[in-house]
């Protein structure tokens, strides 16, 4: 309800071009320039968010709030919250291990900000967008055609593209440290340093997990809609965290054509570490389980029985991935591997032509997608989130090459 | 401080609705009823049956969720077939029992072997017992010591020593209790069914919710 609200809300604001004519133009955002692309909300593309699930991490899909176990980031927002109905120990733990994904955006109002062509792009490769957030956009089996799909449900309308001047840029590169724009945004590799704004506000913890590294502004945003953004963001996007600084146009502009013409670059992830050794030391399930398994796998990967819930999406399928089957919540599920592309049960301790087991293997593939490089034969895992570390990736190696003792 | 009052105050305020939640492997670490099952099975792998079977047993221990009871009772079935000595009706009940489960699951590793388990111990049946645990360890799916032990055992029985030696050698490699890898046979006891209500309740699976527990998975008696 609350969701179609919403886009009701963004379809009125589109209409009416979210302008005050009241008021003068220096302290009047320019209203989106007339659309010059008019994407329908295809049912293809709603039926394509209801497939890949994403209203269990986004909100404003306009779908319907997703069942008791399939909630991603509103749980972790109840457990950190303190809300939910679990021992305070438990709590506890939980709260410590939930870094990872405590928010992600909303989806009710990137027409208004983000290029079809960026989203589509960004559905089949999804990479680091936000340094801020230690989870990303997870890596969906989605194709290209229906990533087009999502992308023209996602953004109905494009704004009329504007160019920016090299010459505004050295006025906005000042004005970008006037309003301590980098308080929450990285700059390729110039990091956010968390502060207090212009104005005596404090970035709140979803302000700095979502704030988008602007290096990527070009590749990602509408130009038409940047200036609009810049003096008023709300008038694009009334749930965004980005303040008003009352910008006047002209600053805006500058500031707009500076990240239009930043040489900036997202900084590369450092380089993957060296595999570690094979512990000699006895590496046994208990070790393994608390110190990977528990800590990161099981919270998709988990006994649809005992949870009562549906396992999670690596075992009962979800985000468009068919049900793997895959447990790791006892020493027994892990063993009983998971399904295969024949629909069978195989092992995750099957080797490949290196000599790799799989349950490794898709770790490793983690590490290089994190880096760019995706594998079109293998989805790194965990997905979404940052890979093992290389101490993480050594216990499970260890304890692989000892025989995987109890 | 501050950013963790920030933090708590935009969770309160600028969240999305957190009526519900999410509730797969925290109910593993967070419910009792459910924490009782996987200690349990356990016990189980350590060869404590009849520590296993207690902490299952409705006269212990009353499930309220279906599926949960259904865990239960696969525990009770598995310890029983483990017993020294089984019951002739009991290896039939367990037999019928993983059957019907396996309809649902025809692949998962743990119910084939833990069929296999009770295949095994009837003349007739020991031979998809062995075709079912053979194929299982072939694709690197035996998921728990037993599964060795109860190949081993078969092997045994058929004069495969070497093939039984191997079996035993990869039981020992799942297991810190060398007992589970024994090779002494189980004695099938013909006697007739003894339908106490404490062991069929719990034992076949398909007892209604028991009255007087309105929440939550479950309740010590």
């Amino acid at each position: 309800m609350r969701s179609r609200f919403l886009w009701l809300l963004f379809s009125a604001a589109v209409l009416f071009g979210c302008k005050d004519t009241s008021k003068g133009a220096a302290d009047t955002p320019p209203a989106p320039s007339p659309a010059i692309e008019t994407v329908q909300l295809s049912s293809e593309g709603a039926a394509l968010l209801a497939r890949f699930e994403c209203n269990r991490c986004h909100t404003g899909t306009g779908l319907a709030e997703p069942p008791l176990e399939k909630q991603c980031v509103g749980c972790h927002r109840k457990i950190l919250a303190g809300e939910m109905d679990a021992s305070p120990e438990n709590l506890a733990a939980w709260q410590g291990n939930l870094a990872s994904l405590p928010v992600a955006p909303s989806l009710a109002h990137v027409g208004n900000k983000l290029t079809t062509t960026w989203v589509a792009e960004f559905l089949r490769k999804p990479h680091k967008v936000r340094p801020g957030l230690p989870a990303s956009m997870p890596r969906m089996p989605i194709s290209e055609s229906e990533a087009l799909a999502l992308a023209n449900a996602l953004v109905p309308m494009q704004a009329k593209s504007q160019s920016f001047s090299s010459e505004a840029a050295g006025r906005g590169a000042k004005l970008f440290a006037e309003f301590t724009c980098n308080a929450c945004h990285a700059l390729g590799s110039l990091p956010a340093k968390p502060r207090i704004h212009v104005g005596g506000a404090t970035p709140t913890a979803d302000a700095l997990a979502l704030a988008p590294d602007l290096s990527l502004t070009r590749l990602r945003f509408q130009s038409g809609n940047l200036v609009t953004w810049l003096m008023d963001p709300q008038s694009l996007d009334p749930e965004t965290l980005m303040p008003n600084f009352k910008l006047t146009e002209s600053q805006a502009t500058s500031i707009a054509a500076f990240l239009w013409t930043s040489s900036e670059k997202p900084l590369s992830p450092a380089p993957i570490a060296a595999r570690l050794p094979v512990l000699e030391r006895e590496v046994g399930w208990d070790e393994v389980f608390a110190g990977v398994f528990k800590k990161v796998c099981w919270h998709c990967h988990s006994s649809a029985d005992l949870a009562m819930g549906d396992g999670g999406a690596g075992n009962t399928g979800g985000f468009g991935y068919a049900a793997k089957g895959f447990d790791v919540s006892s020493y027994e599920a892990i063993r009983s591997g998971s399904f295969g592309p024949d629909g069978r049960k195989r092992s995750v301790f099957a080797k490949n032509d290196e000599g790799i087991s799989l349950l490794l293997s898709v770790m490793l593939t983690r590490r290089a997608e994190e880096r760019g490089h995706q594998s079109d034969s293998q989805i790194g895992m965990p997905l979404g989130f940052p890979a093992m570390s290389a101490e993480q990736i050594q216990l499970v190696e260890s304890w692989i090459a000892q025989g995987r003792p109890r | 401080m501050k950013l963790r009052v920030a933090l708590i105050l935009s969770f309160a305020l600028a969240g999305p609705s957190v009526a519900v939640a999410c509730i797969n492997s925290m109910r593993v670490e967070g419910d009792d009823a459910v924490k009782q099952i996987a200690n349990a099975e356990r016990l189980l792998a350590k060869g404590d049956i009849a520590k296993a079977e207690r902490l299952v047993s409705p006269d212990t221990y009353q499930f309220s969720d279906k599926r949960l009871r259904k865990k239960a009772s696969m525990v009770n079935h598995t310890a029983g077939l483990r017993r020294a000595k089984v019951a002739k009706y009991r290896i039939d009940a367990s037999t019928r029992f993983f059957a019907e489960e396996l309809k649902n699951k025809p692949e998962d590793p743990l119910l084939l072997s833990r069929y296999a388990e009770a295949l095994a111990l009837s003349e007739k049946t020991a031979a998809k017992a062995r075709a079912t645990l053979e194929d299982l360890a072939e694709r690197d799916l035996m998921p728990e010591a037993q599964s060795y032990t109860v190949l081993a055992q078969l092997l045994s029985k058929a004069g495969e020593k070497a093939a039984a030696n191997k079996a035993v050698v990869s039981c020992l490699k799942m297991t810190k209790h060398k007992a589970v890898c024994s090779l002494t046979p189980k004695v099938v006891k013909k006697q007739r069914s003894k339908r106490s209500r404490g062991v069929v309740g719990g034992f076949l699976g398909n007892s209604p919710s028991p009255k007087g527990i309105v929440s939550g998975s479950g309740s010590k008696k």
